[in-house]
C-alpha cells in the first residue's frame, strides 16, 4: 500500500483478523449498539493506522485504543443524556431466544460503562488487571473494585 | 485474570459472555482508511528543515478586497490562530479590509499563504494544517475536495511529491515510501469536529475523490437499526443517495440547524420519496455557466436556492446547502436519483456567495454541545420573540390577579426566555419564564415534579420569593414558597444554562460560603445550594462542584459533577459508600480545558454511581491538597 490509498502497508490482513473481535468488544462495551460499535472500530482503526505498520503486537494497542474510543463515546452520550433511552435492551435484542442470556444482557446493560469495560476485558479478552488498569487509565485497585461491583450485580443471574 | 483462577461464578460469566458475543453478526467491511492527505499529515509532524506549523481551528483571513472568490483566484492569506471553529466569522481587529473565509468559499480556490502562526499537536481534530512557511517563500495552496494540497515550485504534491524542500530533486514523482516527506508540505482541510451526523433509514454511498485517487465508503443504515453515524472521515468529497429525506434526524433530538446540510436546509420538505416534480435543469455554477452539469426531475422552486448571476451573464441555481459541501469535482444525487446536480468545475458565480450564517447554512461551524456565540444569540432572540408572543394572558391573569399587559424583559442566560409584568398589588416586578417545549426541558424537575410548560418566577416580589410552576400535563399551577423551592427552580435554570449554554458566573447560586462545612458521617453533609456544593478543604484551598442532577441525589443515580479545585497536580477522585466499600467514579476525572464556571482552581468532571442510600464520602486529591465532600444520598 502506498500513498495513493491512504493506508499503512500490510494492514489488510490485520484488519481482516481484527475486525471481528474489535466489533464484539466494542459492541459489549457500548451496551449493544452495533452501529456505534462499527463506528468505534472504524475510528479506532484510522487513528491507529499510521502506527500499525511494523508493530510486533498490534492487538493490545488496538484494544486499548478501542476501549478509550468507546468510553469517550459513552461519556459524550452521557452528556447529551441520550444513551440510556436509545440503548435500552439493545444487548438482549440479539439473544431474545435465550432467557438466561437476555437476563445477563440486561444486567450488563445496566452496568456503568467502566464496569462493563472491565468485565469485557477481563472475561472476554482474558486481560490481566494490570493491562486493564493501563487501558482504562486507572489503578489496579480501581479495576478490582469495578469488577467486584459488577460481579455483585451479575451474581444473581449467574447463579441460576 | 485467567481461567485457572476463576471462581465458578467467573467461569460461568466467561462462558456466557462468549455465547453472548458470538451472537453478534459482524459484517465484513473494507478496511477503513483516511484520505491520503489526512493520513500523511498524521504520520510525522517532525520538521526536517523548517518547523511544521499546524493551525488548529484557525481562521483564514483574506487580506484582499475581493468580495467574491473564484476558481483560480489568487489571494493573500494569513492563517492566524484562534479557538474559533472554521466558518465562524471573527472579524480581525487589525484591518477592515480583511475578512474571514468560510468553508463554502474555499472549494476550487487557490491561495497564497504569507504567514502562518499557531501550533497544535491535535492533528486528528485539526481542520487546517499549515505547512512550512515562516520566512520562506509564499506557499500556494489549492483547496480540493475538502482536503487541501500544498503546491510549490513543483505543483501539487500528488504530482510532484514535494518533500519539504525547495531543491529540484524534491520535485520528483511521489514515491510511496516518501510519504512522510510529502506530508510536510500538505495542508489538510478536514471538516471541523466529528459532526456525528445521522441518517435514519438512509442508504448512503460516499465516494471520495482526491486528485486521481478514488475511494469509497459505504454506509448503509438500513441494516443497523435505522441509525447510522457518519463521521467527518466519511464526508470528504461526497456522493449521497438519500432515500428518506423526511426521516432524517440526529441523536437525542432534532438535527441542529448547523448540521442540517444533509436535509438540504433550503427546504427539507420539498423533496420526498415518491414525489413527482417537473423537470429542471441544474446548471453548473462555474463562472461562465457554460456547462449543463446534470438534469433530473424537480422544480427550482422546490429547492430553495440562490440564483447567482454568472460572470459572463446568465444565472445559475446555487443550492445553498449543497454548495456548503460540494467541491469542484463532486457529484451529488438527491432523492432516489430524481434530482441530480453535478458541478464538475466549480460553483462560484460573480455575485456574493450565500451568507455563511452559522445558524442556518454552514455545516461546519457548530458542535452540538457547544453552540457558537452567534447561535446562542440567535436562540435567545428567537425564544424571546416566540415565547413572549405566546404567553397565555388568561393564565397570567389568574395567577397574578392582574390583567396588565405583559412587558418583555431583557433576557439573558441568567433568567432564560422571559416576559414580565408589574404586580399591581404586591409591588415588585414579576418575571414570567416559559420553559421551552422540548425534550431538554422535560428532563428538568422541581423537587420530584417534572417541570414542563410554563414556569412563573416571582422571585423579585417584595413579599418574598415565590415560584409558580405550571405542569402542562396535569394542568396544575403550583406555587413554591420560600428559599428552598426557589433554589430548586433556580437550580433548574442553572442546569439549563449549563447544558445548553456555557456555564456563566451569573448562574452560580451564592450563599454556600455562609453554610457550615461538611463533616464525617454527614454531620452535617457538605453544604449545597442549588446545583453547587462546597467541599471541606485545608486552609487556603477551595473545592466547589456543580452537580448535574435535579433535587437531592437518590440511590441509583449516576451523577456528573464538575469540580473546581485549587492546588497543583492531577486530580485523583475516590468515593466511599455508606457500607465502607470503595466505589471509584464510573467516569473521569476528565480535565476541562476551558470553562466559565467561576471558582478558583482547575476544572474536572467526574461521574459517580451512588448505588445505595446513606452518607457517601467523596475524596478529591491533588499533589498538595486533599478535599472531602459528604453527600447524603436519599432512598429512591
Amino acid at each position: 500500500m502506498g500513498v495513493s490509498d491512504g493506508r499503512a502497508a500490510g494492514t489488510g490482513q490485520l484488519w481482516r483478523c481484527s475486525q471481528g473481535w474489535m466489533t464484539r468488544l466494542a459492541w459489549l462495551t457500548l451496551g449493544g449498539d452495533l452501529a456505534a460499535a462499527e463506528d468505534a472500530v472504524s475510528e479506532t482503526w484510522v487513528r491507529c493506522l499510521p502506527r500499525l505498520a511494523g508493530m510486533d503486537r498490534p492487538e493490545p494497542y488496538l484494544r486499548v485504543a478501542l476501549i478509550n474510543v468507546c468510553l469517550n463515546q459513552l461519556r459524550h452520550e452521557q452528556v447529551v443524556q441520550a444513551h440510556a433511552q436509545r440503548n435500552t435492551g439493545a444487548l438482549s435484542a440479539v439473544v431474545a431466544d435465550d432467557p438466561h442470556l437476555v437476563e445477563l444482557a440486561d444486567v450488563l446493560t445496566a452496568l456503568a460503562p467502566q464496569q462493563r469495560a472491565v468485565i469485557a476485558l477481563r472475561y472476554l479478552h482474558d486481560c490481566e488487571d494490570g493491562e486493564i488498569a493501563e487501558a482504562l487509565g486507572v489503578t489496579r485497585a480501581t479495576v478490582r473494585s469495578h469488577a467486584r461491583h459488577a460481579l455483585a450485580n451479575l451474581r444473581e443471574v449467574l447463579s441460576r | 485474570m485467567t481461567d485457572d483462577h476463576d471462581t465458578p461464578l467467573e467461569a460461568r460469566l466467561r462462558a456466557d459472555l462468549a455465547r453472548l458475543t458470538d451472537r453478534v453478526a459482524v459484517k465484513e467491511r473494507p478496511e477503513p482508511h483516511l484520505p491520503p492527505a489526512t493520513r500523511l499529515a498524521s504520520i510525522d509532524r517532525t520538521p526536517r528543515r523548517r518547523p511544521l506549523l499546524l493551525a488548529a481551528a484557525a481562521v483564514l483571513l483574506v487580506a484582499a478586497t475581493a468580495a467574491v472568490l473564484r476558481r483560480d483566484d489568487a489571494v493573500s492569506v494569513s492563517a492566524t490562530a484562534t479557538t474559533t471553529p472554521l466558518g465562524e466569522r471573527t472579524q480581525p481587529s487589525a484591518s477592515t479590509m480583511a475578512r474571514t473565509v468560510t468553508i463554502n468559499e474555499l472549494g476550487g480556490t487557490s491561495w497564497t499563504v504569507t504567514a502562518a502562526r499557531h501550533q497544535t499537536a491535535n492533528a486528528p481534530q485539526d481542520w487546517v494544517q499549515v505547512p512550512t512557511g515562516g520566512d520562506a517563500e509564499p506557499l500556494t495552496i489549492d483547496f480540493l475536495n475538502g482536503s487541501v494540497f500544498s503546491t510549490g515550485p513543483c505543483g501539487p504534491f500528488v504530482q510532484s511529491g514535494l518533500a519539504g524542500s525547495d531543491n529540484d530533486e524534491d520535485c520528483a514523482p511521489p514515491d510511496p515510501a516518501s510519504a512522510i516527506d510529502a506530508a510536510r508540505r500538505i495542508v489538510r482541510l478536514a471538516f471541523v469536529q466529528p459532526p456525528r451526523l445521522q441518517q435514519q433509514g438512509d442508504t448512503l454511498t460516499i465516494t471520495a475523490t482526491l486528485a486521481e485517487h478514488t475511494f469509497e465508503v459505504r454506509a448503509t443504515a438500513a441494516g443497523s437499526a435505522a441509525n447510522r453515524t457518519v463521521r467527518w472521515t466519511d464526508l470528504v468529497g461526497t456522493r449521497w443517495e438519500v432515500h428518506e429525506l423526511s426521516t432524517i434526524s440526529s441523536k437525542g433530538g432534532p438535527l441542529p440547524a448547523a448540521l442540517a446540510w444533509i436535509q438540504f436546509e433550503a427546504d427539507p420538505a420539498a423533496l420526498r420519496p415518491g414525489d413527482t416534480l417537473p423537470p429542471v435543469v441544474v446548471r453548473d455554477v462555474t463562472p461562465d455557466c457554460s456547462t449543463t452539469a446534470g438534469t433530473g426531475t424537480g422544480a427550482a422552486g422546490d429547492v430553495a436556492g440562490t440564483a447567482a448571476p454568472c460572470r459572463d451573464g446568465g444565472s445559475a441555481l446555487v443550492f445553498q446547502e449543497v454548495a456548503t459541501i460540494l467541491q469542484a469535482t463532486d457529484t451529488v444525487t438527491i432523492g432516489q436519483g430524481r434530482l441530480t446536480a453535478d458541478s464538475p468545475a466549480g460553483r462560484f458565480g460573480a455575485g456574493p456567495l450565500p451568507a455563511a450564517d452559522p445558524t442556518t447554512t454552514n455545516a461546519m461551524t457548530t458542535t452540538p454541545t457547544r453552540p457558537s456565540p452567534e447561535r446562542i444569540a440567535a436562540d435567545i432572540d428567537r425564544a424571546e420573540r416566540e415565547i413572549c408572543s405566546a404567553i397565555d394572558l388568561a393564565v397570567v391573569a389568574d395567577v397574578f390577579a392582574t390583567t396588565a399587559q405583559l412587558e418583555i424583559a431583557a433576557m439573558s442566560e441568567d433568567n432564560g426566555p422571559a416576559c414580565g409584568v408589574p404586580h399591581p398589588e404586591r409591588g415588585g416586578y414579576l418575571v414570567v419564564v416559559q420553559f421551552l417545549t422540548s425534550d431538554r426541558w422535560l428532563e428538568l424537575t422541581v423537587g420530584a415534579q417534572p417541570l414542563a410548560g410554563l414556569a412563573y418566577d416571582a422571585v423579585t416580589a417584595p413579599t418574598g420569593p415565590t415560584v409558580y410552576v405550571r405542569d402542562e400535563a396535569r394542568n396544575v399551577i403550583t406555587a413554591f414558597h420560600g428559599p428552598d423551592d426557589t433554589a430548586e427552580a433556580g437550580a433548574a435554570l442553572v442546569r439549563y444554562a449549563q447544558t445548553w449554554y456555557p456555564p456563566t458566573t451569573a448562574t452560580v447560586p451564592t450563599g454556600l460560603d455562609t453554610l457550615p462545612l461538611g463533616a464525617a458521617g454527614c454531620t452535617p453533609a457538605s453544604p449545597r445550594v442549588g446545583a453547587e456544593i462546597r467541599g471541606t478543604t485545608p486552609q487556603g484551598h477551595q473545592l466547589y462542584g456543580l452537580l448535574f442532577t435535579n433535587g437531592p441525589v437518590r440511590a441509583g443515580d449516576d451523577v456528573k459533577i464538575v469540580w473546581r479545585m485549587t492546588g497543583s497536580g492531577a486530580l485523583q477522585a475516590t468515593a466511599t459508600g455508606p457500607d465502607g466499600q470503595l466505589a471509584p467514579p464510573v467516569g473521569g476525572p476528565t480535565p476541562h480545558a476551558g470553562s466559565t464556571y467561576d471558582r478558583l482552581g482547575d476544572e474536572w468532571d467526574t461521574t459517580y454511581r451512588f448505588d445505595q442510600p446513606g452518607c457517601w464520602h467523596l475524596q478529591l486529591t491533588r499533589d498538595d491538597t486533599r478535599s472531602d465532600i459528604w453527600i447524603d444520598v436519599q432512598p429512591r
